[in-house]
This record gives structure tokens, C-alpha cells and sequence, in this order.
């Protein structure tokens, strides 16, 4: 509990922090400013136009613009001509500059903490050196969950990741680039992880060909995406929905290649095991709704839930998806081949979610059926964030599931749980 | 699990397969935007390839300033591919004399297509394919084809390291101070009054800081147009604007008319759409597919539209960035103490939100009117006058489904772009002063390239 305790105040006050150092509406700083290089020619404070801006006056606009109640448009009447200062009102007032004002109410607060605070890293931590563009990205997310199906306590960890990328065009116009990812898991208990995965990249109008830790390129292209509720740290692939797609997976080195064709996007994955993993993503808004529609082949090795067992697998996915409005709508199955080598099994399974937004509020509900040689896999989901504030956000959600399968001896799967989550999460 | 030929051979066929499906829709499909207003006996290898891009920059949602960069590189290379056959107009490029007997329809097509490419990032490969079988084989197509590579890939060469690549990330790259005083902007909240897709994060980061650092293809520089200074906080001005914002553009405004709202949504040109650049594109291409001109005449034409519009992008970020004035969203729910405003009106409404999602950039100068007064002057130096009736539907239906069906029309260009830019008035995600600056600029840009880009030979 202490534990837990100290990672949301480590949250919160990396928030208020953050929020401190960036506030740059202070009392000391509240004066106008005017740039002495404001005017294009040079110290001419006006816009010295040759050709002044004429506002449309066409039959069919309902009223003249400078002819609407309360707009100040500082257009003479006469032939729609400026007057020759375009800003009377500044010359007064440039007086002033760089002098305080002389009424200040106090610091500034802003007028709620979503507002303009948390701010520091508006801008992501990026650089040029050298004519490479170097960006950092982090997150931070405290997480707690509680099982009601367990052991009835409440765990808690705390994950740390971050992508530093390097990037540069050549002159030939390829673009060759590095990405380094890594995250630390703090479970309490001095239990701590770091595990760095590592990319590299050359792409160009052809598509881009990748090579290192790559195993997740395909699935991510065209997975159904995360919704409200997605928090690191939950599973392998930060998934939220337990047994949602295919269980086989690449091994963690691999090259391969992604490209556009029109609407369309494919990827290809192989690992250093021959495993593979291809992907085909066509996206193209029709009418008012938008549509995604993906398809993948892998092949790839899954580690049963005994621990000793792996299986080698092949498995065809597809998903739909569509958008309305502010509404996500998404459905997903799919076909798995299980090999234990002792034993064959087929697994075939769906999903379907939904996921919508209203203001700062994000909802997600969706679940998940599926079966292994006739023995059935069920796992929901219901998830909801609020973003609280730049880069600060809440969670809290409920999942469930009940995957108890063994085939032939083998525990495939072996997981049974109701648990309630939530999370607060700090990302730049 | 062995990888064998087997498999190597059905993925192979999968993707083939399914990459096929990637071809640009054809004209004539619901997915194809200039099918809405083009006759089809007034198509042509311009109106063609223009609609496969506006189509390119809706399917990879590619953002204004963007878009309007993506725009200008393959217009520019193609009307240099014709050009060079045709011999009529002056450049500054070099591109040099091409091969006479050429096929100009091919020429155009590959210089475009060689330079769309290098701008989406994606070889348009079945694109070009459809469009070349089309013709016969024959020397005249073969010289076409290697001019237009030619010419398409020195155009390529010669915006190499032109910054724009250097723009993909949101950062600031030291081109510009930061204001601290009470004007400064800062990203503005939320989608607090609109209902946004779930694609959308909720606080989104400054979007292109460095775009104005963008080698201009027209202007001198990006800072040619730049605007003066905006209004003190303490002016009457500016609390007229201030109080006119929160009247006219707030979620619930009753001063704002039906038809006003109607036009804050259509105009607001989202990540569905082909933005405003491709927006006035798209009403260029229906104004000039009545007048019968070559192929070089009309390639010159969107020539000269694709680098304005990229040129106004330019300028808008430009002053954007420079001036860096916060949303009126910003100074309504929360500054407004702070700009020590002795008019009453000048008071913090903190509930207050806009109509239309805030974009996340600065506010002085609109871009949405840049855009539009380059185009509307562009087209008016064009065709000689502004008569010109224009229809059209918006482009984005997906994030305001309720633009289905409706259907706006306009006496010209500049009735078109003054109503493009008071949409933003009327959605409060802009100062009147916006607008007003963006539309002298834009025009600026516009004459500034009529008056010195590619004129007729003597």
C-alpha cells in the first residue's frame, strides 16, 4: 500500500512540477510584448501592402462583414479602403512595451488544471544535431489492480517507458532512422525490470525496410486498436482485452519491410527463426463513415500456460472497423492452428468492441469468444479514461475471463479472473 | 515453424493481391473527390493525377500545411514536364528544352507522379500503370516517359533538404522565440465542444512549430509576407474581438445564425477531407474545366496554385510561430484577467467553449484565410475576373456527418474565401484579426508569384 501510495504521489507531483516550471504566466512576466521585427519591412510597424485587403461584398453573402453589429473592421466605408493605420489603437500602446502592467491580479492560475498547466514538455524533448532530428517520448503509469477471483489483494507496479528516435534524410532522399524503446517495471518488493528493445530503419518512397526488434510491426498495423482503459503493463502487448487475436508470436529479432499503396498499407515480418508475419490494412473514409479493414497471415510460437510447452502456430486475422461520428465501431476474427507436437489443436475465435468520446471522457466496452477444440475462451472488457490535464490522464476499468483450456495433457491456457484496474499515467 | 517456398509464394500472392486493392479510386466513384463537379468529357491528365493526390491526402490524413506542401511539388513538376515540350513559358529552374514529338500527356503524368511520390512517401505504382496503358506504345510515349522522370526528379532533387522533412516532428527547432507575456500561446484545451473521434487525443502538441522554416517556392523568403504585431490586450480593439468571439463563436452563441454555423462545420476541412488547400483546388478545377485551354496553360494554372497555396502555408506558420498569439478559446476561459482590460466585457467566461475543435497552433494569422485569399487571387489574375459561380459539398463527412447532403454556393473566389475564413470567426477558433492579416497575405503571395513566376516567353 505504501508502495502504491508513493508512486501516484511521485505521479502528481512530477505533474505540479512540471506545471511550476513551465508556467510562464507569472506576475514578472505579464507584459506585452512587441517585436521590433514585426512589421515585413523592417521597423515599419504597419502591414505596408501595396494591394489593401478587400472584403467579398457578392449578392449572395446575407450581409457586408464590416457591416455586422459589433465588428470593429476599421475599413473606412470608401471603396472598402484601410485606413492608413492599420492599427490606430497600437500606437498608444506601444508605449509600453516591455513595461509591466500596472493593474496585475496576482499570479496567474489558470482557470482549471486542464487548462494551461502541465505544460513542460508541450513541445516533445526533440532536437536537430547534425541535421538528424533526435525526439524523446516518455510515459510514466501507476497502476493498481485488484482481483476479485484470487487472491484478493490489491497489486500494484510502476512502468516507465520511453522511445528516443534519430532521424535523418539523405540527400538521395532516403530517410535512415533508429528507434530505441525501453521500459522499467517497479512491482515493489525491490522486484524491478528493464528491458530496452531496439530498431533501425531506411525508407523511402518504395516503403521502408526495418530490421531488429520488430516482432510487434504487423500485429500493431492491424490489430483492433486499444480503447479507453489501455494501460502498460497489462500482458505482453499492453492488450486489453485477454485472448483477443492470434497467440502466436514472433521472436524478438527480425527484418522486414512496410509500405502504401494508395489507401492501402501492407507489412512483412520475418524473425530469426523463420517465423512470419504479413499484413495487408486498407483505410479510406466512404460517405461520412470511415473504414479499416485489415487481414494477417503469421506464423510464430506460443509459450503455454504450464510454462514448459511451446507450441508452434499459424493463424489468419481480419478486422473491420468502422467510424462514426465520434464513435469507433470494431469487430475482429480469426482461425489458429496450435502444433504441441504431440497433439494438434484449432482455435478460432472473435471480438468486437466499441469505443467512443465525449469531451475528456473516452469509453470502451468490448468482449471476446472463442474456442479450442470445442472448449470455449470468454474474456470482456470495460474501460474508461479522463484526461485530466496535458499528458495526465485517469483509468479505471474491469476485465474479465475464463480460459481454462487443456489439450491432450497441455494446459493452454489457464487463467480465470474478474479484476477491477485503475491507473493514472504521465506521458510526454 | 520453417518458413518454405510455399509460403513465401502464397504471401507474395496475398500481398499482390491485396496491394491491388490500393489503386486510387477512379474517377467516377463515390470515393473520387473531383467526380462531384467535373463533367466527364472536361477531364483531363491534370484534373486526373490532382484528384489521385487530393484522394492520397484524405486516405493518409495528412494535415493542411502538409497537404499544401504535398500539393505544390507534383503540379510544379508536371507543368515543367509540358512545359519543356511546349516551350511557351519561362522558368527559373534550368529544366531546359525537352524532346519535340514527346507525348505531353505522359510527360506530365510521370514528372507528377515521380514527384507525388517522393511527397506521400508511396510510389502511386498501379497509378501510373493504369494511366500509361492508356497510350499506345510508340516513340512519342517513350520520349514522354523518360522526359517526365527526368523533370520529375530533378524537381525532386532541387526540394531536397528544402526543411520540409525536418517538419514531420512537432518541435520547435529554435526558429522562433517564445512569447511569456499574457497573449502567448499555449495549446489550447481540448475537444471540449466538439465530439471527436476517438482517433483524436485530447490534448494534442503544437502541430508543425518549424513549417514556416520551409524553403517558400514563390516568396523570397517564409518571412516575405510576415504580418506586424497584433493588438495590445489593453485596446478597445481588442476588446471588441474579444467580445465578439465569445458572442459569435461560443458552443450554444445565439447571435451565430443557422447558416453561420452551417459554415463554421463546412469549412472546417478535417482529417477526412482534402484540407483547405485541396479544398480551393477543388473549386479551381471546376471554375477552369470550362475554358478550353492546352495542357500547358492548365498545368501552368495549378502550378501557380500549388506553390501559392504551399507558399501560404508557409507565410500562415510563419506568422503563426513569430507572432505565437493564443486562441480566443484561451483568452476567454482563462486570460482574460490578465490582459488588464478596462472594458467590462473583457472577463473571464470559464465555461466558454468554441464550436469547432481549437486547432492546435497559434491563432494570428488564419491559415484558413491564407489559403483561400491566395487561391481566390490566384484565380482572378487567372481568369481576369471573379464571376464565377461555384458549388460543392465538404469534403470531410466523417467528422460532421451532419454536412451530409448540404450543399453551398458561391458567386466567385472571393465570396468562396472570405466565407472559408469567417467560418473560423464563426466556429471561435480565430480573432477577426486573423483573418484579416491571412487574407492580405494570401493575396500578396498570390500576386507577388502571378507577377513573377513563369511568364510567356517573348
Amino acid at each position: 500500500m505504501a508502495h502504491q501510495v508513493k508512486s501516484y504521489i511521485m505521479i502528481i507531483g512530477v505533474g505540479i512540477l512540471l506545471a511550476a516550471c513551465s508556467n510562464g504566466q507569472d506576475s514578472r512576466h505579464l507584459r506585452y510584448q512587441q517585436n521590433a521585427s514585426a512589421g515585413y519591412q523592417g521597423g515599419n510597424y504597419t502591414y505596408n501592402s501595396a494591394a489593401p485587403y478587400k472584403p467579398h461584398q457578392g449578392q449572395s453573402f446575407s450581409q457586408p462583414y464590416h457591416m455586422q453589429p459589433g465588428l470593429a473592421y476599421n475599413v473606412d466605408g470608401h471603396n472598402g479602403q484601410m485606413r492608413q493605420s492599420y492599427y490606430p489603437q497600437q500606437r498608444g500602446y506601444g508605449q509600453r512595451q516591455g513595461q509591466p502592467f500596472p493593474h496585475l491580479r496576482g499570479p496567474y492560475k489558470g482557470s482549471k488544471m486542464s487548462y494551461e498547466n502541465l505544460n513542460a514538455f508541450e513541445a516533445p524533448v526533440a532536437t536537430e544535431i547534425a541535421g538528424v532530428t533526435f525526439e524523446l517520448r516518455g510515459r510514466l503509469d501507476s497502476v493498481t489492480d485488484y482481483s476479485f477471483d484470487q487472491d484478493r489483494n490489491a497489486d500494484h507496479r510502476l512502468v516507465g517507458t520511453h522511445r528516443l528516435t534519430a532521424e535523418k534524410q539523405l540527400p538521395n532522399r532516403l530517410t535512415i532512422g533508429a528507434a530505441f524503446t525501453g521500459r522499467h517495471e517497479d512491482i515493489g518488493n525491490s522486484n524491478a525490470d528493464y528491458k530496452g528493445r531496439i530498431r533501425g530503419y531506411v525508407g523511402g518512397s518504395w516503403g521502408t525496410v526495418l530490421g531488429g526488434n520488430v516482432q510487434d510491426i504487423v500485429y500493431e498495423d492491424t490489430r483492433r486498436l486499444r480503447g479507453a482503459g489501455a494501460l502498460v503493463g497489462r500482458g505482453p502487448r499492453e492488450e486489453n482485452l485477454w485472448g483477443d487475436g492470434a497467440l502466436g508470436r514472433l521472436n524478438d529479432w527480425g527484418g522486414g519491410y512496410q509500405g502504401r499503396f494508395g489507401p492501402t498499407t501492407v507489412s512483412a515480418i520475418v524473425d530469426e527463426d523463420t517465423n512470419y508475419d504479413v499484413g495487408i490494412k486498407f483505410q479510406r473514409p466512404i460517405g461520412n463513415k470511415d473504414y479499416r479493414l485489415t487481414a494477417r497471415h503469421n506464423s510464430g510460437t506460443y509459450l503455454a500456460a504450464d510454462g514448459l510447452t511451446e507450441i508452434d502456430t499459424k493463424a489468419v486475422t481480419g478486422v473491420g472497423e468502422y467510424v462514426y461520428g465520434s464513435t469507433r465501431y470494431d469487430i475482429s476474427g480469426g482461425y489458429e492452428q496450435l502444433d504441441t507436437g504431440a497433439t494438434n489443436a484449432d482455435r478460432w475465435f472473435t471480438s468486437a468492441g466499441v469505443t467512443t468520446k465525449l469531451g475528456l471522457w473516452n469509453f470502451t466496452a468490448e468482449g471476446h469468444y472463442g474456442q479450442i477444440e470445442g472448449q470455449d475462451e470468454v474474456s470482456a472488457f470495460a474501460g474508461v479514461k479522463y484526461d485530466i490535464a496535458r499528458g495526465l490522464s485517469a483509468t479505471a476499468a474491469v476485465d474479465y475471463q475464463d480460459r481454462q483450456i487443456n489439450v491432450g495433457g497441455v494446459d493452454l491456457v489457464n487463467e480465470k479472473d474478474t479484476r477491477a484496474l485503475m491507473g493514472l499515467s504521465y506521458g510526454f | 515453424m520453417a518458413l518454405t517456398r510455399r509460403h513465401v509464394l502464397a504471401g507474395a500472392t496475398a500481398l499482390a493481391a491485396g496491394m491491388s486493392t490500393g489503386c486510387t479510386a477512379a474517377m467516377g466513384t463515390k470515393s473520387s473527390y473531383l467526380t462531384q463537379i467535373l463533367a466527364p468529357q472536361n477531364n483531363n491528365t491534370v484534373f486526373h493525377w490532382l484528384d489521385i493526390i487530393m484522394q492520397q491526402v484524405r486516405d493518409q490524413r495528412v494535415p493542411p500545411p502538409r497537404a499544401a506542401v504535398a500539393f505544390a511539388a507534383p503540379l510544379v513538376a508536371g507543368f515543367l514536364a509540358v512545359n519543356g515540350i511546349a516551350r511557351k513559358y519561362a522558368e527559373p529552374y534550368n529544366i531546359g528544352f525537352g524532346p519535340q514529338g514527346a507525348n505531353m500527356d505522359v510527360a506530365f503524368a510521370t514528372a507528377f507522379a515521380t514527384a507525388a511520390s517522393e511527397a506521400f512517401q508511396q510510389p502511386f505504382l498501379f497509378e501510373r500503370t493504369a494511366f500509361l496503358k492508356k497510350f499506345p506504345g510508340s516513340e512519342a510515349k517513350s520520349l514522354g516517359v523518360s522526359w517526365g522522370r527526368r523533370v520529375g526528379l530533378k524537381v525532386v532533387r532541387m526540394r531536397t533538404d528544402d526543411a520540409a522533412h525536418l517538419t514531420k516532428a512537432n518541435y520547435y527547432r529554435r526558429l522562433y522565440k517564445r512569447r511569456t507575456d499574457a497573449l502567448a500561446w499555449k495549446p489550447t484545451g481540448s475537444f471540449f465542444s466538439a465530439k471527436p473521434s476517438p482517433a483524436f487525443t485530447s490534448f494534442p502538441k503544437a502541430l508543425f512549430p518549424g513549417h514556416g522554416g520551409i524553403r517558400p517556392w514563390t516568396m523570397n523568403s517564409g518571412s516575405q509576407f510576415r504580418v506586424s504585431g497584433f493588438y495590445h490586450p489593453e485596446s478597445p480593439e481588442f476588446a471588441q474581438e474579444f467580445d465578439r468571439i465569445r458572442t459569435l463563436g461560443g458552443k450554444h452563441s445565439p447571435a451565430r445564425t443557422p447558416d453561420e454555423t452551417e459554415i463554421a462545420l463546412f469549412w472546417e476541412d478535417g482529417p477526412w477531407g482534402i484540407t483547405p488547400p485541396g479544398h480551393f483546388l477543388y473549386l479551381a478545377v471546376q471554375a477552369l474545366q470550362h475554358h478550353r485551354l492546352s495542357l500547358v496553360d492548365m498545368a501552368r494554372n495549378f502550378a501557380l496554385l500549388g506553390m501559392t497555396q504551399c507558399d501560404a502555408s508557409i507565410c500562415a506558420w510563419d506568422n503563426k510561430y513569430h507572432h505565437d498569439i493564443l486562441r480566443p478559446e484561451s483568452a476567454i476561459r482563462a486570460r482574460a484577467p490578465y490582459f488588464n482590460n478596462r472594458d467590462p466585457r473583457v472577463r473571464k467566461h470559464a465555461k466558454w467553449v468554441s464550436y469547432i475543435p481549437t486547432p492546435e497552433f497559434p491563432a494570428y494569422t488564419s491559415g484558413h484565410s491564407t489559403f483561400g485569399a491566395a487561391a481566390a487571387e490566384m484565380m482572378g489574375l487567372i481568369l481576369g475576373h471573379d464571376n464565377v459561380p461555384l458549388v460543392g459539398r465538404s469534403p470531410d463527412q466523417v467528422l460532421w456527418p451532419q454536412l451530409t447532403g448540404v450543399v453551398r454556393r458561391w458567386s466567385g473566389f472571393k465570396h468562396a474565401a472570405e466565407e472559408n475564413g469567417l467560418s473560423r470567426l464563426y466556429g471561435g477558433v480565430h480573432w477577426e484579426i486573423d483573418h484579416k492579416m491571412g487574407m492580405r497575405s494570401g493575396a500578396d503571395i498570390s500576386r507577388h508569384a502571378y507577377n513573377t513566376m513563369f511568364p510567356r516567353y517573348a
